[in-house]
């Protein structure tokens, strides 16, 4: 281990007097039923991977209920009716329920402290997501008691799932569901991405980043872009089931296909979205339980970049039975096994790491020999189904089942509860119990092998996935009997951790623990402001290399040991190299989220069952709460530098791009891109599959006078919005002239769009062209609503007194927006003239 | 010195980015050229498909090597800080991953007799 720096620390001792009371009483969280309006992402991460548990023992209680019925052949204790309904809501509240919120809100718990930061830059936006998910989520869930659960598997293929096959409302339930999902997962994605690239401590630079913050920040990039495809996929449906345009019905142009396109865009690289993370909590883990350094340190980092990147090639994997051209087959069957090559140096890396050191026998260790066995054996399998032809022999077999059980538990729950036992002190101060988690994690571990090896066979016996029983004749009994026994004592597993956790997990303010003796800053003294310092990071492994590290920052020795500007705040630092830039003042508990968060429920879930004033009411509670916690947000500067420590002085204000809401601004854009991007790919896909010319007669392109005339408005709305920006600091009613002119001319520009695309013979109901060209006005319609209202938000700021040339990010945010909006106008109008060059 | 964040991640992820690019291309021109049925023509004695599938991996193996030189040379450079050599490794390391991933790609263009 290297020596530190000899370099005086950046504060000195003796503290001033009253500093850590005043630090402490700004952090106090609500007291009593009020830690319902905690934003602290220590305390919402809390909630959400208590509700992420939640949701693992409800979708468990499911697959038991499945096991039962499958434990023998013939059996009546469910009908079809209702298994159809327990395998698709299982296989929803796993994926989306558990599986991606809980390692977003390991992520939300973790990352503060594991970046020396005081919290993660949008603390409400956190609390938000987590309340729109858990009420959502529970309404989803509870549609099982109510005969209305969705039930058509959790991938939801149409036209299963058009309105045709599945009227009424379960399909709509789904749609509904993930609806809630897409918004936390995005939501949190901002977070992670904005937190890991902003909030690291002075000094941790991109080669110091803990395995698991460079994990989190793949998987954040990840989100922004695998999410669309499923937000648009279940767009697209509920505007078939609702309205009748006809994107996925074959005999009105439409294509089921492009549905499983889309959804496997996201849900390929979804798979690694839940590994990454888990494969980063493994390679925090295995250091410490070896007590030596991460062997390949930059490997492990390049495997996690290739895989993140890999994954999106991977979607048509799942597709390899539809009928398609054996050389794209191959493209992705080439691809399908070279993701295996990253995995492989990670795990031949936490070999060589615990070969390289002395392991502890201790529960997380446990844990890990669990995962390495079962997801190297899910990862072979993986390999195996890359294989076409073998793809097409176990094609929605059994087999599948068990490859995708032994990659999801293998790759994400062992780490999971690895984790729970690995950095319980850091939550509690103190250890869960060895031998009751040494207990669980042998009962997981038989459980779960006798619960799906079996499958495998059952798989290749022929049965198929989602048969709700089987003859006696077809000797897949023992099968399915041992994997029913199995999937019992699993459970008896989870209920042992939960135990567990019960009786020895207490949450605690101030710990001071670090009992595996880790070398990284999760394990430094922590409160509710986190550390009372933030550190100054001079290595990979800090608490290994500067042994006096925890008393330092718990003394106050390094940087912001006090409140500089009397506020929550914490310092946010440049991405690459981690250099200060400015103090970032956060927000302190509100009940606005959860109101928002709960709004927003009311909203989708009224809707959903047609009670539009109930709904209406929903949305108007949210988009109130919405704008009354805007309106407190984007603080006047106070124009002072504040000392941090070592001679640094940092400005309390940032606008343009180097400010955390420019950042989070972009991210929403890229996700919103890559929506439209999808759309564009849907316009191609008909064209492409399209019998003849496109568009079909008697369809027509859209006039190219019109458009050109569109376009050109587009582009004076942008216009009209610069001289906005040019005027801000020159004249006030200027900039509120030219803003007021540019809400005129976006909407003109609008109303222009729609005269040029709509005119066209193709009504949305009619042909899928029509349906895709409607499908892109009304997602240029919501961007221009959205526009519209922020630059009248910006106006009443103004008019408020609350925004001016200095304190600006409020317009610096409606600009980016704006202008994002006027390119995606001006492409859609030109994407709808393509067919003319290939006439 | 700050480093600008979006060049410094095309520059760390390049080779790979290349590699998706070079995946999006050539898988699309096979799926809309076995859909609009034109995969049935030649190009330098070779079927449309193979031949556009070996000319654009060609173009992306070169495009991912020269990254790896510029990092690798940048690599050897004396006493080169901290940081800036990880985003160098990392960037050698992807387009070393990448240009396997792209040539392992392009196989089935020579091995796949039938493209459709």
């Amino acid at each position: 281990m290297s020596p530190v720096e000899p370099r005086p620390l950046p504060n000195k001792l003796p503290r001033p007097p009253g500093e850590l009371e005043a630090l402490e009483q700004r952090w106090q969280p609500p007291r009593g039923w009020r830690i319902l309006s905690a934003v602290n992402n220590t305390y919402v991460g809390l909630f959400y991977i208590s509700a992420a548990l939640l949701f693992l023992i409800l979708g468990g209680v499911l697959a038991l209920i499945m096991r039962t019925q499958l434990a023998v052949p013939e059996n009546t204790l469910v009908d079809h009716d209702l298994y159809n309904q327990l395998f698709t809501m299982h296989g929803s509240v796993m994926m989306f329920l558990f599986a991606v919120p809980i390692v977003e809100a390991i992520g939300i718990l973790l990352l503060p402290a594991m970046l020396g930061a005081r919290d993660l830059p949008f603390p409400r936006l956190s609390a938000y997501a987590f309340w729109a998910y858990f009420v959502g989520g529970m309404v989803f869930f509870m549609t099982i008691f109510f005969d209305v659960a969705p039930d058509g598997g959790w991938f939801m293929y149409p036209p299963l799932t058009s309105s045709e096959y599945s009227p009424g409302l379960r399909s709509d339930f789904w749609l509904l569901g993930i609806g809630f999902i897409e918004i936390s997962a995005i939501a949190g994605a901002i977070e992670i991405v904005v937190g890991i690239l902003r909030t690291r401590p002075p000094g941790m630079t991109l080669d110091k980043m803990p395995v698991y913050v460079w994990a989190m920040l793949i998987v954040g990039a990840m989100i922004i872009f695998a999410f669309p495809p499923v937000i648009l996929a279940t767009a697209l449906l509920e505007l078939e089931r609702a309205f009748d345009w006809p994107f996925f019905i074959a005999e009105r142009g439409g294509d089921p296909v492009l549905w499983q396109h889309l959804f496997w865009l996201f849900g390929h690289p979804d798979v690694y979205i839940i590994f990454l993370p888990a494969a980063g909590v493994v390679s925090m883990i295995v250091p410490t339980m070896a007590r030596a350094k991460l062997v390949g340190y930059r490997w492990v980092v390049l495997a996690l970049a290739a895989t993140g990147i890999i994954s999106f090639a991977l979607w048509v994997h799942h597709m390899f039975a539809i009928g398609m051209p054996h050389m794209t087959a191959s493209f992705f069957s080439a691809a399908s096994m070279a993701v295996a090559i990253p995995a492989g140096i990670q795990v031949f890396s936490w070999i060589a790491t615990l070969r390289s050191g002395r392991v502890q026998n201790v529960v997380p260790t446990w844990f890990l020999v669990g995962f390495f066995a079962i997801f190297v054996l899910g990862g072979l399998t993986g390999v195996m189904l890359a294989v076409v032809p073998f793809d097409w022999q176990a094609h929605d077999t059994y087999f599948v089942v068990a490859h995708l059980h032994y990659v999801l538990i293998g790759g994400l729950v062992f780490p999971v509860v690895a984790a729970i036992y690995y950095w319980a002190p850091m939550i509690g101060g103190e250890r869960l119990s060895e031998r009751i988690g040494k207990w669980a994690a042998a009962l997981m571990f038989v459980g779960f092998n006798l619960a799906f090896f079996p499958l495998h066979i059952a798989g290749l016996l022929g049965m198929p996935r989602r048969v709700w029983t089987y003859s006696a004749s077809l000797d897949w009994d023992i099968w399915n009997l041992l994997s029913t026994a199995g999937a019992f004592v699993l459970a008896v597993g989870f209920a042992v951790v939960f135990l567990d956790v019960l009786l020895h997990l207490r949450v605690k303010g101030k710990i001071n623990a670090n009992p595996w003796n880790a070398s990284t800053l999760e394990w430094l003294p922590l409160d509710n402001y986190a550390a009372r310092s933030i550190p100054r990071i001079t290595s990979r492994d800090p608490l290994w290399d500067n042994p006096r590290l925890r008393e330092e920052v718990d003394s106050g020795q390094h940087y912001l040991p006090g409140l500089a500007t009397g506020e929550r705040e914490t310092i946010v630092t440049s991405p690459i190299d981690a250099q200060p830039q400015y103090l970032l003042r956060l927000p302190g508990p509100s009940w606005l989220p959860l109101l928002a968060g709960l709004g927003t429920a009311a909203f989708f879930l009224f809707l959903t069952v047609k009670m539009l004033i109930p709904s209406a009411i929903g949305g108007a509670v949210a988009l109130l709460s919405f704008f009354k916690w805007l309106w407190q947000s984007d603080p006047a500067p106070s124009g002072r530098p504040h000392d941090i420590g070592d001679g640094i002085k940092l400005p309390d204000y940032m606008s343009g791009p180097r400010s955390h809401a420019w950042w989070a601004t972009t991210v929403v854009l890229l996700v919103d891109g890559t929506v439209f991007a999808c759309l564009v790919f849907s316009y191609c896909y008909f064209w492409t599959v399209s019998p003849g010319n496109w568009p079909l007669a008697p369809f027509e392109i859209p006039a190219l006078g019109a458009t050109l005339i569109s376009c050109a408005a587009w582009a004076a709305a942008s216009g009209l919005l610069w001289l906005a920006n040019r005027s801000l600091r020159a004249s006030r009613l200027a900039f509120h002239s030219a803003l007021l002119a540019g809400m005129v001319l976006l909407s003109g520009s609008f109303a222009l769009t729609w005269e040029a695309l709509a005119t066209s013979e193709a009504a949305p109901d009619i042909h899928a062209y029509g349906a895709v060209l409607y499908a892109m006005l009304a997602w240029q319609g919501v961007h221009v609503l959205t526009s519209l209202l922020m630059a009248g938000y910006t106006l009443a700021r103004s008019w408020a007194g609350l925004l001016d040339h200095a304190r600006r990010s409020t317009f610096d945010n409606t600009r980016l927006v704006w202008h994002y909006t006027v390119a995606q106008g001006i492409l859609a109008l030109l994407v709808t003239q393509l067919p003319r060059l290939a006439a | 010195m700050e480093y600008r964040f979006t060049s410094t991640t095309l520059l760390m992820m390049g080779g790979l980015l290349i590699w998706g690019a070079d995946f999006l291309i050539v898988y699309t021109f096979a799926a809309v050229a076995c859909a609009r049925q034109f995969a049935d023509l030649e190009l330098a004695g070779l079927g449309i498909i193979p031949a556009v599938t070996v000319a654009v991996s060609a173009l992306a193996l070169v495009a991912a090597a020269l990254i790896g030189r510029s990092a690798l040379r940048r690599l050897q450079a004396r006493n080169p800080e901290q940081p800036r050599r990880f985003i160098d490794f990392l960037a050698l390391a992807v387009s070393v991953l990448a240009i396997i991933a792209i040539a392992w790609n392009a196989l089935p263009a020579l091995l796949i007799e039938e493209a459709c």
